[in-house]
């Protein structure tokens, strides 16, 4: 027995990690009883999952409600994700383990709602009244002003043209 | 009397030279001497080398795992490990530094490194093999590094050395390196041929040139 070699165990272990992972690309993908590659599990890579989580939920805040922008900045973005790896590590949660549908509603949920809103305002606009030919002649004035005769320093009362004719009459 | 200087420091010998020029030569004929017992051969080029020839009953492993486990079954009993690296600069940097680290912890272990300039940097290596050139003699380790490229490789090796052995160089920088280890002039260096060589004992201050 030698105790100072019964410590290398682990030193061993560290050294043959960069040897190992060369002797698994030199050998290839395993391959089944047919011949076909074995799909390799990889570890997901939680900062990157972390990241593209926070991004996405914020594009989801931002879509629904745009000055949301202003709280989801990047740096919130960073701190948030930096936060939220090893919660999925501790989990083990992946999104890409997640249903395509889902990926696909929390993707284009937004751009649809935002959609639609920009639809809806356009159809409310195409529901107003023309305007008819009589008040594209006379010019259809803007409502004129008038100084609060009551208040002299409260504020100026909205008072339509053609009342003030009368009143350059009195 | 002994010699002054670190007691601890192995028994190292340094073989430089340009390919051809006789290095393995000299290794073999200093290892042709007395028997050794105990054996771990650092072997980049094992394909050409053949170092597991050189001592019946040789292992060639690849890994630092194979290898600690061949020593701790050993015990205090001879073995002969040819280890042979992947040439992968990073993962060989490693397993070298353990390698050399189980080396020294063995005890009384005879370790020869080949192609140390593909391991160490002018101004780095591995932490086992600086402590096993400056701790091993503590340790029963006698060492023989060599390098066809001495201005690659660590310069704290030339430093702790107790021989240095150097065939024809091929570039400047290498025979300007290997010189001044030497104590003698690059143009000396840079002027042998064939198998000519140039000595020095550093213990001594000896140096000796072929005929």
């Amino acid at each position: 027995m030698n105790p100072d070699l019964d410590q290398l165990a682990h030193m061993a272990t560290q050294a043959d990690s960069g040897a190992a992972e060369i002797d698994a690309l030199a050998r290839g993908p395993e391959l089944d009883e047919n011949g076909q590659p074995v799909p390799v599990e990889l570890t997901p890579d939680y900062n990157h999952e972390a990241t593209a989580a926070v991004d996405l939920f914020a594009a989801l805040a931002v879509g629904y409600a745009p000055k949301c922008a202003s709280v989801w900045t990047d740096a919130a973005k960073e701190r948030t994700a930096q936060a939220l790896a090893p919660v999925l590590e501790k989990y083990g949660f992946s999104f890409g383990g997640l249903p395509p549908e889902v990926t696909l509603l929390v993707v284009a949920g937004p751009l649809l709602w935002q959609s639609s809103r920009i639809v809806a305002a356009q159809i409310n606009e195409e529901k107003r009244p023309a305007p008819t030919p009589q008040s594209m002649e006379q010019g259809a004035p803007a409502p004129a002003t008038a100084p609060n005769m009551q208040n002299p320093n409260g504020p100026e009362i909205l008072q339509h043209a053609q009342v003030k004719l009368y009143e350059s009459q009195r | 009397m002994s010699h002054s200087g670190n007691s601890n420091g192995a028994k190292v010998i340094a073989i430089m030279g340009s390919t051809g020029c006789g290095k393995s030569h000299f290794l073999r004929s200093m290892l042709a001497k007395r028997k050794r017992k105990r054996t771990l051969i650092w072997s980049p080029k094992e394909a050409i080398d053949n170092y597991a020839g050189l001592y019946p009953g040789s292992v060639v492993v690849t890994t630092a795992g194979e290898t600690l486990a061949a020593l701790k079954a050993a015990g205090k009993g001879e073995f002969h490990l040819v280890f042979r690296p992947r040439l992968n600069r990073k993962a060989d940097e490693a397993q070298f530094g353990a390698v050399c680290k189980m080396a020294m912890l063995a005890r009384d272990v005879t370790f020869i490194a080949e192609e140390i300039h593909t391991v160490t940097k002018p101004s780095w290596a591995p932490d086992g093999w600086s402590e096993l050139i400056m701790m091993g003699r503590g340790y029963g380790a006698e060492v023989f590094g060599l390098s066809q490229r001495p201005a690659s490789v660590d310069k704290d090796f030339f430093g702790n050395v107790s021989m240095i052995h150097c065939g024809r160089m091929a570039y400047d920088d290498d025979a300007k390196a290997v010189a001044k280890a030497l104590g003698v002039r690059p143009a000396d260096v840079l002027g042998l041929t064939g198998h000519q060589w140039i000595e020095r004992d550093i213990l001594t201050g000896k140096v000796t040139r072929s005929g």
